[in-house]
């Protein structure tokens, strides 16, 4: 009865937009307890393709920061402006803040920028990983246009304690230290993870073939990490999980290859706190969600006596409830309430944000068919926002085909910086908005001890009201506005090749993508030509990733193509590059240690990803990690 | 805020007219290493028959500043005030600067429609090292091998009824194209041009290219350069050929105490004045032969300007009395 209730007023809610109150559930001690899960109407993707990376399958190449292994496992597009640099994406032709980020479901880009530096993600900070090209706005929020990017805790509730110790060392002075510690029984979990990177990235390029190669000056990296996670099953029906984040970066930036030198550089700091609640009842599970994310980025040049400081403070709530309606249906009701507000030199006083979202969704399931119906209304600064609509479809064609699709409608909301930044922001910017469809085509085929799968992905996308800083006719200076629309399409084809047998496991993958996003309106500044194909988005792209097993000794090797893309000033040309990796296991008892080395680069390419930043050329790693 | 003829050009350019004024924005009254420009909404300053525009906005600023700030050496935009000499031309206090990649410098009351010899121009610091060593979104010039052939241009043009005029004089601010890298050079220093040539304007239209840009938004060198010592006609629009000095008359000895001999290279007869720096009239005598002594034993010690106008020709050069 209780369910019924709590579970209507959230419908009253979402349908009559008032207060989200957070009814009291009754709690019934007794073993078994809980499962703590995501809500699978949100997390199992209808429609599209996923790739997803457990605790084990991130170990298994030693990658330490999640960049590397999306760009080298799943063929992501980074647009990397060098080692331990900024890193950001452009997913399906999107731009940076067209991937959402979330961490244990909750955004984590910065709402001053609208994007997050995926450079400062390290693998050690997470447990999932999962990875969805393709529209997901109606159930993730705002940015979640051209792809999502879920970074998850998730705890092992065994009994004991356990303690991981890593060291690595590598070129350029790279050094990295790492413990991860947890302790708990099947009720209570505590996991903790330690992290400490440093780097000069003082690695040579060539500037021209008849110079002498350049040392990269002012590129040290200092990071620190800490992670605390808290998994608390309270009873059969309740569990409490407490995620927190500590971060800090401390980064030069390096000069370009035609600046004599820079002494700029930028600290990034960020601590997120969040608070979980779940409920599980008989055919409802309830979830209370309570963050508070606070971040600072200052950047300081000294040459130029510089010093821009910028902070921002978001709190956000969220309840969903999933509802088991029949053996077929399931009903999702959800509210998120976000408040941010944000200093920086450029705004003339505190910029205050808030958010109102609701959401619904309804998944079916019959014999071959599963579906999914998703709906989401934001309310920012009591304007209303573009309700955004999904329809999502899997359809089982054969035992071994299955049909995929999806029509969403997704969009993106102005930046603190579109909006407040004087001079040129604009309050009275739209949306970002516009209709994606996608079909995927996947066929798997098992033959002995051989799984075969593959797959074939087309989309479709147009997005509206496109915002860019620029100059409007009439206009002197440079403004955000709404001054353009983008069409995006594309094709995904991969392969998969698995093969495992009790002493070798062999895994081979291969991707190509064809991407062509157009500017559909002439500008005159900045200069776009109608149909011009995005800065920083290759047409063509594709990568493999082959990994194997056998005994005590794995390896990878990624190798990747990036075609030639267009930077602001001039064409970086098409590269190839390719990594490797071994690692050595042993165990004796309970402890288990590896031995790894990486080779980056393995073919000295010299290469830009983003114009006058040039990449390193061969460098390695070596590390060490103990498990206990 | 105007006088007649300031010492140092007629020094190194002796073939600039007479009758002139020269706008060297001293009288303006700026603060401490500080600017000032016209955002009092009134679009501009007016500095003698000069007329300087402004826009400014909390979008920022374009057009010219007036300033008297000093700094060498700090690169990058927060320095966008300085000139790179540190100091305005002549040793002066003040000078202008432009922002923007086409500017307009008008021309009022008396100079409307005239000719305006020239002005003292130079780079501003942040333009100079932003061309020096490059920054975040600049190339250092000459590129990665320093052989790039890059330059960074002013093309100033004359506006006379509206119409732009197709003549221009061009300035390097900054020239890398030279064979031999060493002979690259950035002005560093306050360089005289000659305008003259451009005749009588009402505007003076004065734009900048460079090799380094964005195809989408347009020069990435910074929009800044500095001027001082406009120097104006008063007189109505000479029509006559301005020649170059020495190929005119010669002066000696110089400095002189009792008599001042000048030797007319011209085939013409003409008229030789001598005039003080602040344009007082002090001595006007009709030359006829090749060579002329000029009694000048009733001068005050000082610097003076001798002028030579014949019928199709103008020069000036300074002598010194001792």
């Amino acid at each position: 009865m209780k369910e019924y209730s709590l579970f209507g007023l959230l419908f009253l809610v979402f349908t009559c937009g008032s207060t989200v109150i957070i009814g009291q559930v009754d709690t019934v001690i007794s073993i078994p307890v809980v499962e703590i899960q995501a809500l699978k109407i949100r997390e199992k993707v209808i429609g599209g393709l996923v790739e997803e990376w457990d605790k084990a399958k991130l170990a298994q190449s030693s990658l330490q920061s999640v960049t590397d292994v999306l760009e080298r496992e799943s063929g992501l597009y980074l647009k990397s402006y060098g080692l331990g640099s900024l890193a950001t994406s452009s997913v399906r032709g999107g731009s940076a803040g067209h991937t959402l980020v979330l961490w244990n479901g909750l955004p984590i880009h910065s709402p001053m920028l609208g994007l997050l530096d995926l450079s400062l993600l390290p693998v050690g900070a997470i447990d999932q990983l999962s990875f969805q090209r393709g529209g997901n706005a109606a159930l993730w929020g705002s940015g979640a246009i051209g792809g999502l990017l879920s970074l998850n805790n998730t705890a092992n509730f065994s009994k004991g304690t356990s303690i991981e110790v890593q060291s690595i060392y590598g070129n350029f002075e790279r050094f990295q230290q790492d413990l991860k510690f947890r302790f708990g029984n099947q009720r209570f979990q505590s996991n903790t993870s330690l992290s400490y990177a440093s780097a000069e990235n003082n690695f040579k390029y060539t500037l021209a073939p008849q110079l002498p190669k350049r040392e990269q000056t002012n590129a040290r990296l200092l990071q620190h990490n800490l992670v605390q996670n808290l998994y608390w099953k309270i009873n059969a029906k309740n569990a409490l999980t407490l995620h927190y984040w500590y971060q800090y970066s401390d980064r030069e930036i390096p000069p370009t290859n035609s600046q004599t030198r820079s002494e700029a550089y930028q600290i990034d700091g960020s601590n997120r706190l969040a608070l979980d609640w779940q409920f599980n009842g008989n055919k409802t599970i309830y979830q209370a969600k309570a963050a508070y994310f606070t971040e600072n980025l200052d950047f300081f040049d000294d040459q130029i006596g510089l010093a821009s400081l910028s902070r921002f403070n978001s709190m956000i709530g969220e309840i969903t409830a999933q509802r088991a309606i029949n053996s077929q249906h399931t009903l999702l009701l959800g509210a998120t309430q976000t408040f941010t507000t944000a200093q920086a030199d450029g705004y003339q006083n505190r910029a205050e944000e808030s958010r109102t979202a609701f959401l619904a969704s309804l998944k079916g399931e019959k014999k071959r068919w599963e579906w999914q119906v998703s709906l989401r209304q934001t309310i920012i600064d009591k304007l209303l926002a573009p309700i955004v609509p999904t329809i999502a479809a899997n359809y089982r064609l054969l035992p071994e085909l299955s049909i995929k699709g999806k029509i969403s409608r997704n969009y993106r909301l102005p930046t603190l910086n579109d909006r407040f930044w004087r001079p040129g922001g604009n309050q009275l910017l739209n949306a970002e908005v516009g209709w994606s469809q996608e079909l995927s085509l996947v066929a798997t085929k098992t033959i002995g001890v051989f799984e075969l799968t593959s797959s074939m992905t087309a989309f479709n996308r147009n997005i509206d009201d496109w915002i860019l800083w620029s100059i409007k006719e009439g206009q002197a200076f440079w403004s955000a506005n709404n001054i353009t629309k983008v069409w995006s399409r594309g094709l995904e084809p991969r392969l998969k090749l698995a093969f495992q047998n009790k002493q070798l496991t062999f895994n081979w993958k291969l991707g190509y993508d064809y991407i062509r996003s157009t500017n559909q309106v002439a500008l005159e500044n900045p200069r776009i030509a109608q149909g011009a194909q995005l800065i920083y988005t290759p047409l063509h792209q594709a990568f493999t990733h082959i990994s194997f097993r056998w005994k005590n000794i794995s390896a990878n090797y990624h190798h990747r193509f990036t075609g030639k893309t267009q930077g602001i000033n001039e064409a970086i040309e098409a590269f190839q590059v390719g990594h490797g990796s071994i690692q050595y296991h042993l165990s004796h008892k309970t402890l288990s240690s590896k031995l790894f080395i990486h080779l980056n680069n393995i073919w000295n390419t010299e290469y830009f990803v983003v114009e006058r930043r040039p990449m390193p050329g061969t460098n390695y790693r070596i590390g060490v990690k103990f498990s206990y | 805020m105007i006088k007649l003829l300031s010492t140092l050009p007629i020094l190194f350019f002796a073939h600039v007219m007479l009758a002139q004024t020269v706008i060297d924005f001293e009288d303006l009254t700026v603060p401490a290493d500080s600017f000032l420009n016209g955002n009092d909404g009134s679009g501009g300053l007016t500095v003698g028959d000069l007329f300087l525009t402004h826009t400014s906005s909390a979008f920022g600023w374009s057009g010219w500043s007036i300033s008297n700030q000093t700094d060498t050496l700090t690169p990058g935009y927060l320095n966008q005030y300085s000139a790179r000499p540190g100091m305005g031309a002549s040793s002066s206090a003040n000078f202008a600067v432009s922002f923007s990649v086409n500017n307009i410098l008008q021309l009022t009351a008396e100079a409307a429609g005239k000719t305006v010899e020239g002005l003292y121009i130079t780079n501003s610091t942040y333009a100079y090292y932003s061309i020096l060593d490059g920054d975040t979104f600049t190339k250092k010039f000459g590129g990665v091998t320093g052989n790039d052939p890059d330059y960074f241009l002013l093309t100033i043009k004359a506006y006379r009824a509206g119409e732009l005029s197709t003549d221009s004089v061009n300035f390097y601010l900054a020239d890398y194209r030279f064979e031999d890298n060493s002979q690259d050079y950035i002005i560093d220093d306050w360089q005289f041009i000659d305008l003259s040539t451009l005749g009588a304007v009402d505007s003076l239209s004065f734009a900048l290219s460079s090799t380094d840009n964005s195809p989408m938004f347009g020069m990435n060198t910074p929009a800044y350069f500095c001027i001082d010592d406009v120097m104006l006609s008063n007189s109505v629009t000479n029509t006559r050929e301005v020649v170059v000095a020495p190929t005119l008359f010669e002066v000696y000895p110089n400095p002189a105490a009792d008599f001042l001999k000048l030797k007319n290279l011209t085939t013409e007869p003409g008229l030789v004045s001598l005039y003080t720096l602040d344009g007082r009239s002090v001595l006007a005598e009709g030359i006829q032969s090749s060579n002329q002594q000029i009694d000048v034993r009733q001068l005050a010690k000082g610097t003076y300007v001798v002028k030579l106008e014949t019928a199709t020709q103008v020069g000036a050069q300074l002598f010194v009395k001792e």
